[in-house]
């Protein structure tokens, strides 16, 4: 495959709360790897090895064609402010399955913590439960990360009752907690 | 501008915050920072911008309402929209 052959196999980009989430692009590879390694968001990761130039191509080599993720890059005013996907947790493929997981950072420090990060992430989980059909959305946070565990809850997640590790948390969101959580943030979208 | 109105529009930017952050008056100084204090998180923020909203009777941007990260940013945002600090 050329690289101009690569692309992620999902090309619809999704507008919604004053964000647009675009598929991921080969030359986005180079930000999201900065990001990626930065300490901020490699120390939430639970893999925080440096990534290569390399290995990041290599990586989007391998999951472009992959139906069972997509992956977005997030925009706000025509820049790039994060990362966000939605992946099976099965042998299913993301349109197949009814639920997905979730995984978002931004990586435009002055945005972290802003009400951005919630606009992005109701994006993607209306995007997941609306066109997508979802019926539960699944995400995976390391415990130590009290203002992503408070984030998730912000956005309607709740912990499950079984927790199968004692590193991470393990949350569901549902559609109707998503809709009362974008209830609240509706009045805020503006321009 | 007069002093006395400058005057009146700090007491109405404390009054707002402290509304709702629910945290006292004497709590709300210059310094103090969206994610500072327990109070001040994402719920409380987006009630702060509703309250800032109805008591200057304003509209803010999305960009200022994201940027809006501390009671000093807050007086400077809202000088935007005529309200003298």
């Amino acid at each position: 495959m050329s690289e101009t052959d690569l692309q992620m196999w999902h090309k619809e980009d999704i507008s919604a709360f004053n964000v647009v989430l675009k598929p991921l692009q080969l030359n986005d590879l180079e930000q999201l790897r900065l990001w990626r390694n930065s300490p901020e968001i490699s120390s939430q990761m639970l893999d925080q090895r440096e990534i290569s130039a390399k290995q990041q191509q290599r990586w989007f080599e391998g999951i472009c064609t992959d139906p069972r993720q997509m992956q977005f890059v997030i925009y706000y005013k025509n820049q790039q402010v994060g990362a966000c996907n939605l992946k099976s947790s099965t042998a299913l493929t993301v349109t197949e399955s009814d639920s997905v997981e979730t995984g978002f950072y931004l990586g435009e420090a002055k945005y972290r913590g802003t009400i951005l990060a919630f606009f992005a992430a109701l994006a993607l989980n209306q995007y997941a439960f609306e066109q997508l059909g979802k019926k539960m959305l699944l995400a995976q946070v390391k415990n130590t990360n009290s203002a992503a565990l408070r984030f998730n809850e912000q956005l309607g997640y709740q912990p499950d009752a079984l927790q199968l590790s004692a590193e991470m948390v393990a949350m569901t969101l549902v559609p109707q907690a998503h809709r009362d959580a974008a209830a609240k943030f509706a009045t805020f979208i503006r321009n | 501008m007069s002093n006395e109105l400058i005057q009146t529009n700090t007491a109405k930017l404390t009054t707002a915050f402290a509304t709702a952050l629910v945290v006292a008056d004497t709590q709300i100084h210059d310094d103090l920072a969206y994610n500072s204090i327990k109070e001040w998180d994402s719920t409380a923020h987006m009630l702060l911008i509703a309250e800032l909203e109805n008591v200057f009777n304003v509209m803010l941007d999305t960009d200022d309402i994201i940027d809006m990260s501390s009671v000093a940013k807050a007086k400077v945002i809202l000088s935007k929209y005529g309200v003298s600090f």
